[in-house]
């Protein structure tokens, strides 16, 4: 079986620039002299259709990096990254979203945004309707919308463009208890159906619950890929040492 | 960062890919850009109407009723030689500011989601496009009214009006990346732009210039091939091709425009997330 995402010698630097001096002058300079952090270093593994990846690590651990290059938003600077099929992100729900378009128009154009054609957002259109559950509020403009309204149409959006790879970030909220439920089982729904799911969370608990496998980054490296089990142990011990 | 040495070319196939399948939601996104900009007014985007219609009103004004007979530019009365030279200047200055402020404008394509980034600059374009289309339909009919149009100079308009979509489209692939990694770049392209104002023929004729030397140095700002064109086009109905020199040194100009554009496109794309 073919993986879904390879990750093979990834790295990643961002660029710091002291002052905005420096940056005016990278454009000239071909970033010469820049200081650089690396948020990633040679990392590579390999995620199989159907695992459910539990991603742990501290903050500044290089989550969200590692994250946002499977999205596809940002690029590794060395290395490569393969993913194949269509990744919906439970990251940052409301982007793209335009304030002053109708909820329903905005569907449309988040569709399009995440990859989908006309006929294919009428196919799941009404799903989003009926997930959202916007009432009249629907064809109203997004900028009247709640940030909780907001919130749910940006996840049943995502949530229904039939994705291959489902990425989320715990620290997500979605409004109140009642819909936060209903996002739960949706993705218990889909996670049954075989989806490939990256999770990120510090929760023991509901990486236990959600996830078979769990890569634990430290410092921008994998000190750990394997069962779940064993990489919360590794990581809750490598907290309390500094702890101490 | 590793950047890659293929230079040019290679860019502007990413810029073409960028575009493909891509069509419904340009559009669509212009439509938003232009609604986005004057959200929250009555008038919405007829302000983008009502700002430069008022404007030649008072240029109306001030040359035909105030400064009444004080005389002609190159043969024609000072208001219809202003209309023509204004009208394109509008839609030069607006894409040239708005362009460089595109990809600040929408950094949440680039930050937040996967997106082809260049049609950012594309419905940035368009949708200033569209604006410009009606002040030209208007400009026509004050002409047509005045007795300058209809003939057949005006079909010319075919060929100035995409020609100049496209150059200062391929100008933004430039200075929107650069201004998204600098802001002083940005304020750069704002103070550039009020001189560029006095430098181009939109108050006073570039062709008119006596020596040889000064009236042929006019022709390397491409901002005059657009306003001198819309004047060859609905006032002084010449072939765009009469000044041979004129379009040689533009098309240079464009060339080297679209390869920087490119070039540096390409170079910086990998980049923008991280910097915006």
């Amino acid at each position: 079986m073919e993986a879904i995402i390879k990750f093979e010698n990834v790295t990643k630097e961002y660029f710091l620039y002291k002052d905005s001096k420096a940056r005016f002058k990278a454009i000239f300079t071909n970033n010469r002299g820049v200081k650089k952090h690396t948020a990633l270093k040679n990392i590579s593994f390999e995620i199989m259709p159907g695992e459910s990846v539990g991603i742990i690590g501290k903050n500044g651990a290089g989550k969200s990096t590692l994250l946002k290059m499977i999205t596809g938003v940002s690029f590794p600077t060395g290395g490569e990254i393969t993913v194949n099929g269509k990744v919906a992100a439970l990251l940052e729900l409301t982007a793209g979203f335009s304030a002053d378009m109708t909820g329903r128009e905005n569907i449309y154009l988040k569709g399009y945004l995440l990859g989908l054609n006309d006929s294919q957002v009428n196919e799941i259109v009404d799903d989003i309707i009926d997930f959202a559950d916007l009432g009249e509020y629907l064809d109203q403009p997004v900028r009247t919308y709640s940030s909780g309204m907001k919130m749910r149409l940006g996840f049943a959006i995502n949530i229904n463009i039939r994705p291959d790879v489902l990425v989320i970030d715990e620290a997500l909220s979605v409004g109140d208890a009642e819909f936060k439920k209903k996002c739960r089982n949706k993705i218990s729904e889909m996670i049954a159906s075989g989806i490939t799911v990256l999770y990120v969370s510090h929760s023991a608990d509901s990486l236990r619950e959600i996830c078979t496998r769990t890569i634990y980054l430290k410092d921008g490296a994998v000190v750990f890929d394997g069962a779940v089990e064993a990489g919360l142990e590794k990581y809750e011990k490598s907290k309390s040492k500094k702890g101490k | 960062m590793k950047s890659d040495k293929k230079f040019g070319f290679f860019g502007l196939r990413d810029i073409v890919e960028d575009h493909k399948g891509y069509g419904r939601q340009i559009f669509l996104l212009s439509k938003n850009e232009l609604k986005k900009q004057y959200k929250g007014s009555l008038l919405g985007p007829l302000w983008a109407i009502v700002k430069p219609v008022f404007t030649l009103f008072i240029l109306w004004f001030a040359f035909t009723v105030g400064i009444r007979g004080s005389g002609r530019i190159n043969g024609f009365p000072q208001f219809m030689f202003l209309l023509t030279g204004y009208v394109p200047w509008f839609y030069v200055s607006e894409s040239i500011l708005g362009g460089s402020r595109s990809l600040r404008k929408n950094s949440q394509f680039v930050t937040k989601i996967s997106f082809p980034v260049s049609n950012i600059m594309t419905f940035t374009a368009l949708s200033r496009l569209y604006v410009h289309i009606f002040l030209a339909l208007l400009m026509y009919i004050v002409l047509v009214i005045f007795g300058y149009c209809p003939n057949i100079y005006n079909f010319q308009v075919l060929y100035y009006l995409p020609l100049m979509f496209m150059f200062f489209l391929a100008l933004s692939w430039t200075t929107a990346c650069f201004s998204a990694v600098s802001k002083d770049f940005e304020n750069l392209v704002n103070s550039i732009m009020t001189g560029l104002f006095w430098l181009s023929g939109v108050l006073w004729d570039t062709y008119g210039v006596h020596n040889d030397w000064v009236r042929r140095l006019m022709y390397l700002n491409p901002i005059n091939y657009f306003v001198n064109g819309y004047r060859k086009t609905f006032l002084y109905e010449e072939f765009i091709f009469d000044r041979v020199w004129e379009n040689i040194i533009f098309f240079g100009e464009f060339a080297v425009i679209i390869l920087l554009g490119a070039h540096y496109y390409k170079k910086l794309r990998k980049t923008l997330p991280d910097i915006l």
